[in-house]
């Protein structure tokens, strides 16, 4: 877990030293993140690619971290320009110490079509600093670790307790870090002195070392309940190739997993397995995940089972949004004429269904119509309160994202609305303080202070033609109110 | 502003559907979207049915939550349009106004009226008054008069 100032992320990390950008909206919806979809901040190399996030779903939630963690060793270029409306609360440097970013990020994929010409530099991104300031970061947060390897690709730096423990699990270089020297000193001890603690991603691994991930799996189960208890020991004895911050971190890493480690549903899933592109098929020592009906990836944990049933639900009602998604976009409204879902301004994207018809309108246009005011002699019953199309009458709007394609669609859109209010305190009833002039039919929650909630009392009066209405409250003192009888009143 | 949106809008609709509703020719003052004027053809089994009306349409600022002004420029002998100002009595033009109406809609009320004279709402008492002593004959007589004096006139203008 890391605190961070955007809020408290759970999962892991994995950095891409690239600067982030904001990601505007429309395209946060059209991206597949596995199932997530909240995702704000994102490195565009990291997009276009489509590779390095798409196959693996663990990073997402902590791309707002990443923002944070890059961004505050970058000049703020509006800063620069003495205009930085956001002063201190900025997520960018405000400090003439920091260097501005100005990489281009054409010139990491390999290509950029500016050449020589290009305003921005053309430098491989090898950022010791970003690194050193995500170490602290996460040593502040202690799960995840980080560390720079600028040596290869742009997509190389991309570490993550993931694939530490990938790597640890596939017998690769950061065995030696773990307690498995231990248990099968002969097998890994070769591997831990040529290359220490340099993580790499699980692609990077030379493909003989699967059968070292067997003995570990192997011998390893029983024992590391014993071993788990000495590490730092053995820590000490280990070149110093590395920061102390960075093998103090991995040092809690290691002992979070040998906690975990007898249990089989913790293994993570495969990533390339995820999207179908393990090559190495039953010989893959990860575990490889069953496929989602929905999103079409194999990334059903087969052993956690509350892990599937929740992905499989969240994925339908992703899939189920998404296709709503698809049929709002192009419905238009009636007053204004122009689509819903394409308004100029963010917040008049959105439905306003009638409850008593089913033609579209904007929110907006609708409320507008509704509320606003009108020459004399309208009909508020009729006209106003009436649909504008076929002056059906409606008593009340319900603001929606999405369009409905059937009744039932309907009923859940506006049971949702009424559900949603009702867990709000009603402003005119105020505690009991005030007169709601909705009465029992208001849809807020009319509660005392002590939690209590009004009881509903209903008075039916007989009316003139044999019928029975509902009366709302009489009092005497409405009508002797008028009077001014009692002085107190009036005063 | 949005009534701005809404007119440009219904131009282009206009623009598009042009030469495909023959009844109805909606023109756009070319230096201020928010005034219109309309050209109608009466309509067919009426005593208005050889001329061509224009109407003068305002729209206010804050359209389509409220109606746009639309009257008469053409003389026509009509109960609910007033003799001299043009004005048009229509209850879908004060009271019964929908936002979902558009300016051609509008038209197409105009010559519904014209078809289906509503006597007991005058606004030209002499016609109403003719209408409902039952003098159809009168009525109808008076309107073709009218409607060959001013509306036929007006054809080759609006045609050229």
């Amino acid at each position: 877990m890391i605190k961070s100032k955007f809020g408290t992320f759970f999962g892991e990390v994995r950095t891409c030293p690239l600067p982030l950008y904001f990601l505007p909206l429309e395209e946060r919806s059209s991206l597949e993140y596995g199932d997530q979809t909240d995702i704000w901040f994102v490195c565009r190399l990291c997009v276009s690619d489509n590779t390095p996030i798409s196959t693996s779903s663990y990073h997402i939630d902590t791309i707002f971290l990443l923002a944070m963690v890059w961004t505050s060793k970058v000049l703020c270029k509006y800063f620069m320009h003495g205009a930085c409306y956001k002063g201190e609360s900025c997520e960018f440097s405000h400090n003439w110490d920091d260097p501005a970013s100005n990489v281009c990020i054409y010139y990491q994929r390999g290509y950029c079509s500016y050449g020589s010409k290009c305003r921005y530099e053309h430098v491989k991104v090898q950022n010791p600093e970003v690194a050193s300031a995500m170490a602290k970061v996460l040593k502040a947060g202690t799960i995840a670790s980080a560390s720079s390897s600028p040596a290869g690709s742009a997509s190389t730096p991309v570490i993550s307790p993931v694939s530490v423990r990938k790597s640890v699990s596939l017998g690769g270089s950061s065995k030696g870090l773990s307690s498995t020297s231990k248990v099968s000193p002969a097998a890994s001890t070769p591997v831990a002195a040529s290359n220490p603690i340099t993580i790499k991603s699980p692609s990077v691994i030379p493909a003989g070392l699967p059968s070292l991930a067997n003995s570990y799996h192997g011998e390893g189960s029983g024992k590391f309940s014993s071993t788990s208890s000495s590490p730092s020991s053995r820590w000490q004895n280990t070149p110093k190739t590395l920061d102390d911050e960075l093998y103090s971190i991995e040092q809690e890493i290691e002992v979070a997993r040998l906690l975990h480690e007898d249990d089989p549903a913790d293994e993570p899933i495969c990533t390339l397995g995820l999207t179908g592109s393990c090559t190495r098929g039953s010989a893959c020592t990860h575990v490889h995940g069953d496929l989602c009906p929905t999103c079409g990836k194999n990334c059903l944990h087969p052993l956690r089972a509350e892990e599937r049933e929740e992905h499989l639900r969240v994925c339908a009602q992703n899939r189920k949004r998404l296709e709503a998604m698809l049929i709002s976009q192009d419905i238009e409204c009636v007053v204004c004429l122009e689509r819903v879902l394409s308004k100029p301004a963010l917040a008049e994207r959105k439905f306003g269904i009638l409850s008593g018809c089913d033609h579209p309108f904007c929110i907006s246009c609708v409320r507008s119509w509704r509320n606003g005011s009108h020459p004399p002699g309208m009909d508020l019953k009729t006209i106003i309160r009436g649909c504008p199309v076929c002056r059906t009458v409606s008593h009340y709007v319900i603001p929606s994202l999405t369009w409905f394609s059937s009744p039932d669609e309907k009923a859940e859109i506006v049971n949702g609305y009424k559900k949603k209010l009702s867990s709000l305190d009603c402003r005119y009833f105020d505690q009991g303080n005030g007169n709601c002039p909705f009465g029992t039919s208001c849809f807020y929650k009319h509660a005392y202070k002590d939690g209590r909630l009004e009881e509903i009392k209903l008075r039916h009066l007989g009316a003139a033609d044999g019928s029975a209405v509902i009366t709302k409250n009489i009092r005497l003192s409405d009508f002797i109110g008028k009077l001014d009888l009692d002085p107190r009143r009036s005063g | 502003m949005a009534s701005r949106a809404r007119l440009f809008k219904e131009y282009k609709e206009v623009q598009r559907d042009r030469g495909q509703d023959s009844d109805i020719q909606l023109l756009c003052d070319e230096t201020n979207i928010y005034r219109w004027t309309a050209l109608i053809k009466g309509p067919t089994d009426t005593p208005y049915q050889e001329g061509v009306f224009q109407l003068a349409i305002n729209v206010p600022e804050q359209y389509p939550l409220v109606p746009p002004q639309v009257r008469f420029v053409t003389k026509i002998f009509h109960p609910n349009v007033h003799f001299k100002t043009g004005e048009i009595c229509l209850d879908i033009l004060k009271t019964a106004w929908s936002p979902a109406w558009t300016l051609q809609s509008v038209c197409r009320a105009v010559i519904a009226l014209l078809a289906h004279p509503e006597a007991d709402s005058p606004l030209n008492c002499d016609c109403g008054n003719l209408l409902r002593s039952g003098d159809n004959r009168g009525y109808q007589s008076m309107a073709l008069m009218y409607t060959r004096l001013a509306a036929v006139a007006s054809v080759p203008n609006s045609s050229a």
